[in-house]
This record gives structure tokens, C-alpha cells and sequence, in this order.
């Protein structure tokens, strides 16, 4: 049910994103995707196995879930808001865009808990935060550099 | 945040040694646009993360990379040996062009050096298996290979569709 559930709604964020219309290029989300995955996995294992912060539940259900959420569901959402950001020129509103990303991925990490992917032992509000504003600035700053070298030769 | 290993043994001098080795082997002459590599080297790094930090850790927890099951520097150096095979692979690849059986020929090549390089890896204890066997990675890699040369072609087609004109190589 669980992984039913969670697999749906990221199906029907993948599609919808894949037949909305992108300023981006795909190598941009492809390189996104990667970037994003990589944090994300460093970084939750440090959580989960070092820190102990949060613990993962053992049944397989939400396991999958976790993958899920890990690999599709939470890159997703990152590259979408910064699809957005693309749309937008003033400062204020890109910077309204990415406290939106971080809130939704705040979101979606106390629906986990609360579903019961995870347990918290000393986990609060301020670690998600740190947690997610540390990766979605990062990956937006890759991600800048990295539509740099793509555009480059762009002739004008 | 990063444990340190608990003895500096084998395994961490197999890492250095390694990586060391290849980055002797990444000094080859320039054959692809800088967004293609780029892209070569954060797959070769993400996917071994990914499947690594699945299924090595808890619940299935079917092995340990170096000597504990937490998360250690030198699983971090660890990231850095794919992307030069990965890119090795990539570079030799477009150099010889395969056809036919020829790509079935080299696929397997690289399977048979990924599984040689893994059994040496254990024999360092860099992989501790407990659940996973060495016969269970020749499927993986035979996949994994051909997964990463389809998306390297794909690659460079969608950059001739897209971006030919508009980046140097």
C-alpha cells in the first residue's frame, strides 16, 4: 500500500513533468538528477548510519518506499522548482522559489515519518533544514556552473 | 560527520593505490564535449552510490564497504575509482566503434574486468559480502555496462541533435 501509494504520486509527477513544456535542456536534468542523488545518498547515510538521527524501519515496504523517495520522488521536486526559477528573472522571486523547494522536501521527509519510514531519536526541524537547504543551494550552484559549460559557444 | 577507518590496512592502501593508478590513465587526449564527461563522471560516481547505500546498508545490508557498516572517509575516496573506468570504458569504446557481436565482445571484456577488479577488492576487504556473492555481480556489471555504453550513445546522438553547433568539443 505504502509503496503503491508513494510510486503513484511520483509516477504522476515524472509524467506531468515530462509533458510540461522546459526551458531546460535534458542534459541539464540529467546531470541534476545525478548531482542531487549523489547528495542526497551521501548525506542521508551519514544521518541514518553515522549520526543515528533517524532510524530506518526495517520492514521492506518501507524500504522501497525510502528508494523511492531517495531516487525519484525528492530529485523530482528539486529539478521542477528549478525549471521554475528558469521562468522567473527577479531575484526575490527565485529566492521565494527555492525556500518553496526546501519547504516541500521538509514536507515530504515529516510525511515519511509520519507514515513511519523513518523514526526520529534526535532529529528536529533545524537538521531538515540545514539538510535540504545544504543540497538544493549546492545543486543549484553545480547546476549553474554546469549551464554554463553547456551554453558556453551558444552564439547569440 | 565521516567515520575514520578503525585500522589503516589494506583496504585503504588498495583505495590510494587505485586511485592513484587512475588517474595516470585519465591523461588521454580530449575526445568529447566537456558536458558529455562531465555527465560520464557523475554517472560513473552516482549509480555505485546509489546501489551501494541500497543495498549495503540496512535492511538488506548484503555487504560492507571497508571495515565498518557506517558511512567512512574512504567510502568517499571509494566514489572517485568508478569515473575513470567509467570513462575509460566510454573513450575506447567510441574509438574502436563495435558493430554487431563486437559490442556483445566488448561489453563482456568489461564485465570480466569489473568482476576481476571486485574479486581483488574482496580479497582487500573493500567489500565485505555477507548475502551478496561475486556470481550475483556478473549479471549486475553485464547490465550496468550495457545500460551505461546505451546511455553514452544516447548521449552523443541527443548532443549532435541539440547542441553541435552551439558547444566546442
Amino acid at each position: 500500500m505504502v509503496i503503491s501509494i508513494s510510486l503513484f504520486i511520483s509516477l504522476i509527477l515524472f509524467i506531468s513533468f515530462c509533458l510540461t513544456s522546459r526551458k531546460m535542456h535534458l542534459f541539464e536534468i540529467i546531470f541534476l538528477w545525478l548531482v542531487i542523488s549523489l547528495f542526497i545518498h551521501n548525506l542521508s547515510s551519514v544521518i541514518l548510519m553515522n549520526l543515528e538521527f533517524l532510524t530506518l524501519s526495517k520492514e521492506i515496504k518501507y524500504f522501497w518506499t525510502h528508494l523511492i523517495k531517495r531516487i525519484l520522488l525528492f530529485p523530482l521536486i528539486i529539478i521542477w522548482l528549478f525549471e521554475m526559477i528558469l521562468r522567473h528573472n527577479h531575484f526575490f522571486n527565485k529566492l521565494c522559489l527555492l525556500l518553496l523547494c526546501i519547504f516541500l522536501l521538509i514536507s515530504g521527509d515529516y510525511i515519511a515519518f509520519f507514515i513511519g519510514v523513518y523514526h526520529q531519536k534526535n532529529w528536529n526541524i533545524g537538521y531538515s533544514f540545514i539538510q535540504w537547504g545544504f543540497i538544493v543551494s549546492i545543486s543549484y550552484l553545480l547546476w549553474k556552473g554546469y549551464r554554463k559549460i553547456l551554453y558556453k559557444e551558444e552564439p547569440s | 560527520l565521516l567515520t575514520f577507518p578503525k585500522h589503516f590496512d589494506e583496504n585503504e592502501w588498495f583505495i590510494i593505490v587505485v586511485f592513484l593508478l587512475s588517474l595516470s590513465l585519465v591523461k588521454l587526449p580530449k575526445r568529447f564535449p566537456s558536458v558529455i564527461t562531465i555527465l560520464i563522471i557523475v554517472l560513473s560516481m552516482t549509480v555505485p552510490k546509489v546501489i551501494d547505500h541500497s543495498i549495503a546498508a540496512n535492511p538488506l545490508n548484503l555487504y560492507d564497504l571497508n571495515d565498518s557498516n557506517k558511512f567512512e572517509i574512504f567510502d568517499v575516496f571509494l566514489d572517485f575509482l568508478y569515473p575513470p573506468a567509467g570513462y575509460i570504458c566510454a573513450y575506447i569504446y567510441d574509438k574502436l566503434r563495435p558493430k554487431g557481436f563486437k559490442i556483445l565482445l566488448y561489453i563482456l571484456i568489461w564485465t570480466a574486468f569489473a568482476i576481476g577488479f571486485e574479486s581483488i577488492a574482496i580479497k582487500f576487504n573493500v567489500f565485505n559480502h555477507h548475502g551478496w556473492k561475486l556470481i550475483y555481480s556478473l549479471p549486475t556489471y553485464l547490465f550496468a555496462i550495457s545500460a551505461f555504453l546505451l546511455f553514452f550513445v544516447f548521449l552523443q546522438n541527443y548532443f549532435k541533435k541539440t547542441l553541435m553547433n552551439s558547444c566546442k568539443i
